[in-house]
């Protein structure tokens, strides 16, 4: 009405953040590693969303990918060794106004964190977890973690790992109330942008395996399906990530993939010859244990104090 | 339910009755408790509410005009440009370092646009304004180094690629001059360049004429004549001694003697001519710019003070054009003469006999065209007759009547006002509509509200060459929420100023001349909003101060069956209007939402509104009561049909049911009896099927009979036991046959529970079933199956 555009506002946030709001130092990894390219897109996503910088919190666990929090310019807690996630969902129950992004790694989630990734699944907290997937113990020089593939020499297994890797998107996928499963590649960064990007819209827990190359001690893990993308297989729907004509001329194989159906997306996630990437399975209804922790945040302190006074008053003599 | 603030702004009427009061204000009757909003009150229309502490928003303006002496400015996208639209196509220029910067903060640039041009009073320099639109960002943003410079540079290639001389053109009083300038000064550009061009090789042509008659008239060139001799005829004969015995009229006659004069005389007129675009002429009253634009002076016009501003803009026009017609007599005469057609007697008395009408419109783009402005007052008062007389002339003159959607127009004015009646008494005067009884004149209603139309309107009107009446809503000069745009916009909304332009050129009928584009909800009575509603005159009036003594708010216990919305008032009838009070959803300026109670004058103003609008919506083909009737006869004909095709088809529907009642069953038990005992379905006629009996009866009921049919059959003959596949194992072809007559018979006596079956077969032995409790006598009762 009134002959206005339909955004008629001319109102904008008096302050704009640019790429160099979200940078801190320079990144300590090795030159080729992939990390460089995530750092990258959660710093444009969050100059594209324009989130303030004091809204955001980067979390990580211990390994090389967990330096992430020390490269963001915003608030970061580098935890201890497989406890992101617990730590993350702390914040997000005290702070549900911050955005928490997740720094994982193959042995920090899949190993010694096991266990939290678990429940951090099934508590589905608003938060965009990344799991830098390398299929090796990186900062400490070369061991076998759980997704190394089977018969990759490492320096604990110099003859080749005895056992075969975690599927950790099947494993994901087999969690109760899981609601976000992706997978990405590093060397794609555009693929790996609007994926991670979809995460972040996502209300509730997101989960993103990214495949990302070690140049130094796991180069040769991904050469075959980096080099070949015929190997590749893009996961493509209305509701999944969205395409982009660059990345779908890069990939000559797609796959339309319904992310609400799971059985799909669990066949999906299963070993083959082709690597699909994409949204594998998706549900914005998941029941979100972030809706429950925030109920009486906003109680004043005076009310909180005299509710404890109470509650001790109790077993005063 | 009441609000806080409601209840604060809620008249005391304690001790009265509440509904009376209201009916009395409702009614204007003097002396009631319930009185009337103040001029300065808080309240706006619900619709407009969000907008209160809205800063500058995003509309048409302010909007970009091009420099009009540039190139193409034939073509509207070319003279004219939204904002947005114009920042986007310059951002496209962006250094790829600076571009993603750009774009992501257009909108803070447009933003600091807006405040500079709300300072402006006119059209300013778009390049300037721009750039201190950026600097104002750059400072605002506070970025680093790197991306201050990436920035700058961006806005850098941006300010290059503004189109050179092009000016923002902000919502101000002087809007409608301003590109009604841009109009006029576009006029035919491309025409009138033709007709310089035309000019120019129409000199030459008479210049080359005069030269070659002097030449004739003149002695012999020995120059001229040694060229003609050649080389050989020059070493042979002495060029200057021949030129004296050369015949002088060699080459032709000289021209006559008054054709050169008047030759001369046309060389004079088109070397008056000048390339430059003509200034225009603005003929107002004395003291008009003063009021109506707060200014002295007006740059770009020519500004002639007149009493009466249509006359005068005539005699201008006449001026004007009567040097026109001389030069396209000149025109005219040098190219008969240079084609040497020119025949004194033939084409003298027309050429004396030329005058505007018959010039082209590329003809006319020569003159400085002509403008004649006026308030509505005026008008109204004794400009009618001279707009009248102007608008029949037929001259190109462009009038622009500038009027207050707000105010009451009497033609009537002296009546009214020495009365010191209520303006709302009578029935507003419409200067558009008085212009579209003169049939043959371009006649337009716009605003600046919609700048667009305006400048689309001012063009149309400017490249033809008809009079054109435009009456256009002034800008409302007050700050007051929600600010002057929105306001000029309400009284779109509102029907208060409806767009039109009738175009006499346009076609052959009423909705083909009359263009309804760009109005709010054409094909509605009142602009409808999914939250507020309607909005009607009534809400546009309550963004005018002069009405507010038309509101009041509800006094407490009114009962809610005497209070209407106003768009649900408009729908009754005079009768079912009677008891009814029309209210209208307002916010006052704490943001408590009120329901106000509408004067009578006012909702029947808001009536006539409507039956204006309806009007228009008539002429302009919106709605056709023909074609409304036309629809509503074919749409009851395919209606009836319809439904006869229905009716018949519900009867065929009856009938196969209650065909499918009395044979399907009959027909199931036939079926089901074939398939288990491979009988042949011939066997069954339908004139004698013993199955006869089933029509009519319950499935379940028949199922179980044949069934324990079926178990008798089998006792009978053991050796004949049906196999799983439907033959009979292990039995011949005679014992099936023998099977099938005993089913038939059984089927045909055993079931009937009038006749006790007495057939051989009867006392068959139905053990087979394993109830040994059952009668023996061949036959079973329904309930014991």
């Amino acid at each position: 009405m009134f002959g206005l555009k339909s955004d008629w506002s001319l109102d904008v946030p008096e302050r704009y953040f640019t790429l160099e709001s979200y940078e801190k130092g320079v990144a300590r990894w090795c030159p080729g590693c992939g990390d460089f390219g995530v750092l990258s897109a959660v710093q444009r996503i969050c100059r594209d969303e324009q989130i303030p910088p004091e809204k955001v919190v980067a979390v990580s666990g211990i390994g090389c990918s967990s330096r992430f929090p020390h490269y963001m310019g915003t608030y970061g807690f580098h935890g201890l060794h497989g406890r992101a996630f617990p730590v993350a969902a702390g914040i997000k129950a005290r702070r549900p106004d911050l955005h928490v992004w997740v720094a994982t790694g193959d042995g920090d989630c899949c190993s010694i964190g096991a266990g939290h990734w678990v429940h951090a699944v099934r508590y589905n907290m608003d938060m965009t977890v990344m799991l830098f997937d390398n299929s090796i113990y990186g900062l400490t020089k070369k061991q076998t973690s759980p997704t190394t593939p089977l018969g990759t020499a490492t320096n604990t297994h110099p003859e080749g790992a005895w056992l075969p890797p975690i599927n950790v998107l099947q494993t994901t996928l087999g969690l109760t109330n899981v609601s976000f499963v992706a997978r990405t590649v590093d060397w794609n960064p555009l693929h790996m942008y609007q994926t991670l990007r979809a995460a972040y819209d996502h209300p509730g827990f997101s989960f993103v395996h990214i495949l990302q190359r070690c140049p130094t001690y796991s180069a040769e893990v991904f050469a075959d399906i980096q080099h070949d993308p015929e190997r590749i297989l893009l996961l493509s729907h209305p509701d999944g990530v969205p395409g982009d004509p660059a990345v779908e001329r890069m990939y000559p194989n797609h796959l339309q993939h319904d992310p609400r159906d799971m059985a799909a997306a669990r066949q999906l996630a299963e070993v083959g010859e082709k690597v699909p990437i994409g949204l594998f399975y998706r549900n914005p209804d998941a029941p979100r244990y972030d809706h429950y922790s925030v109920r009486g945040l906003d109680t004043p302190p005076d009310e909180r104090l005299a509710a404890v006074e109470a509650e001790l008053d109790r077993f005063a003599v | 339910m009441a609000t806080s603030s409601q209840q604060r702004t809620r008249p005391d009427t304690s001790g009265a009755d509440p509904a009376r009061e209201l009916r009395r204000f409702h009614l204007g009757e003097p002396g009631g408790g319930l009185r009337g909003l103040e001029p300065d009150h808080p309240y706006l229309p619900l619709h407009l509410d969000r907008y209160r502490e809205a800063g500058p928003v995003r509309a048409e303006l302010p909007l970009f005009l091009c420099a009009p002496d540039g190139d193409a400015h034939d073509d509207t996208d070319e003279l004219w440009m939204e904002l947005p639209d114009l920042l986007a196509e310059l951002t496209e220029a962006a250094e790829p370092a600076g571009k993603g910067l750009l774009e992501d903060n257009l909108r803070r640039l447009e933003g600091h646009v807006h405040r500079f041009a709300a300072d402006a009073d006119g059209p300013v320099a778009a390049e300037d304004l721009l750039r201190r639109a950026g600097d104002a960002m750059l400072a605002e943003l506070s970025l680093g180094e790197e991306d201050t410079a990436a920035l700058t540079a961006g806005l850098e290639a941006l300010l290059e690629r503004v189109p050179e001389g092009g000016r923002l053109a902000p919502f101000r009083r002087r809007l409608p001059l301003d590109l009604m300038r841009q109009a006029l000064a576009a006029r035919g550009a491309s025409s009138r360049r033709g007709a310089l061009s035309d000019v120019r090789s129409l000199r030459s042509e008479v210049e080359g004429l005069l030269a070659a008659d002097d030449r004739r008239r003149g002695g012999g060139d020995p120059d001229a004549l040694a060229g003609s001799l050649g080389k050989l005829g020059s070493r042979m004969l002495r060029s200057d001694s021949l030129s004296g015995i050369v015949d002088r009229r060699a080459g032709g006659a000289p021209l006559a003697e008054g054709l050169r004069r008047r030759l001369e005389q046309a060389l004079e007129t088109l070397e008056s001519l000048d390339g430059e675009a003509p200034q225009p002429v603005l003929c107002v009253t004395d003291g008009a710019l003063p009021d109506l634009f707060g200014v002295d002076e007006l740059p770009g016009w020519r500004v002639v003070v007149s009493d009466d501003p249509c006359r005068e803009a005539g005699e201008r026009f006449e001026a004007a054009a009567e040097e026109m017609a001389r030069v396209a007599r000149a025109r005219k005469l040098v190219r008969l003469a240079a084609e040497g057609r020119y025949e004194p007697a033939r084409h003298d008395d027309w050429l004396e006999r030329l005058d505007w009408q018959g010039l082209s419109a590329a003809e006319l783009a020569l003159a400085p065209p002509v403008v004649a402005l006026l308030s509505a007052e005026e008008v109204v008062g004794e400009g009618l007759p001279s707009l009248s007389s102007l608008l029949l002339s037929g001259r190109p003159v462009q009038v622009v009547v500038l009027v207050r959607p707000g105010s009451m127009l009497s033609a009537l004015p002296d009546t009214l006002a020495v009365r010191g009646e209520e303006p709302l008494g009578g029935y507003r005067f419409e200067p558009a509509y008085h212009g579209l009884g003169h049939r043959e004149a371009y006649v337009a209603q716009t605003s600046p509200a919609r700048p667009l139309h305006l400048a689309d309107t001012f063009r149309r009107a400017a490249g033809g060459t008809r009079t054109a009446l435009h009456v256009v809503a002034e800008v409302p000069d007050t700050d007051k929420p929600p600010g002057p745009y929105l306001r000029a916009a309400a009284a779109l909304e509102g029907r208060a100023h409806a767009l039109f332009r009738y175009d006499p050129e346009a076609g052959a009928t009423w909705a083909r001349r009359l263009d309804f584009s760009d109005n709010p909800g054409p094909d509605l009575p009142w602009p409808d909003d999914d939250e507020a509603g309607a909005f009607t005159f009534a809400h546009f009036a309550l963004t005018e101060p002069g009405y507010g003594h038309h509101f009041a708010p509800l006094p407490d216990g009114v009962d809610d069956d005497a209070l209407a919305p106003l768009a649900e008032w408009l729908d009754l009838s005079g009768e079912e209007r009677a008891g009814v009070v029309p209210t209208v959803e307002a916010v006052d300026g704490g943001g408590g939402r009120a329901r106000l109670a509408v004067s009578r004058r006012l909702a029947l103003a808001t009536v006539d509104r409507q039956a204006y609008w309806r009007t228009l919506q008539e002429l302009a083909g919106v709605h056709s009561e023909y074609a409304d009737r036309a629809a509503a006869e074919a749409r009851e004909e395919v209606e009836a049909r319809t439904r006869s095709q229905v009716e018949e088809l519900e009867a065929r529907h009856a009938a196969e049911l209650e065909r499918v009642r009395t044979t399907a069953v009959r027909e199931a038990a036939e079926r089901i009896t074939c398939a288990l005992l491979d009988v042949d379905p011939a066997l069954f006629d339908a004139a004698r099927s013993p199955f006869e009996r089933f029509a009519g009866r319950d499935a379940g009921e028949v199922s179980r009979e044949l069934l324990d049919a079926l178990g008798d059959v089998g006792a009978a003959d053991g050796a004949a036991e049906p196999a799983g596949d439907g033959t009979n194992a292990g039995g011949t072809s005679a014992d099936s046959d023998r099977l099938a007559a005993q089913l038939l018979e059984l089927v045909a006596g055993g079931l009937d529970d009038d006749e006790p079956n007495t057939s051989d077969t009867s006392n068959t032995s139905n053990t087979s079933n394993g109830d040994a409790s059952s009668p023996d006598d061949g036959r079973r009762e329904p309930d014991q199956s």
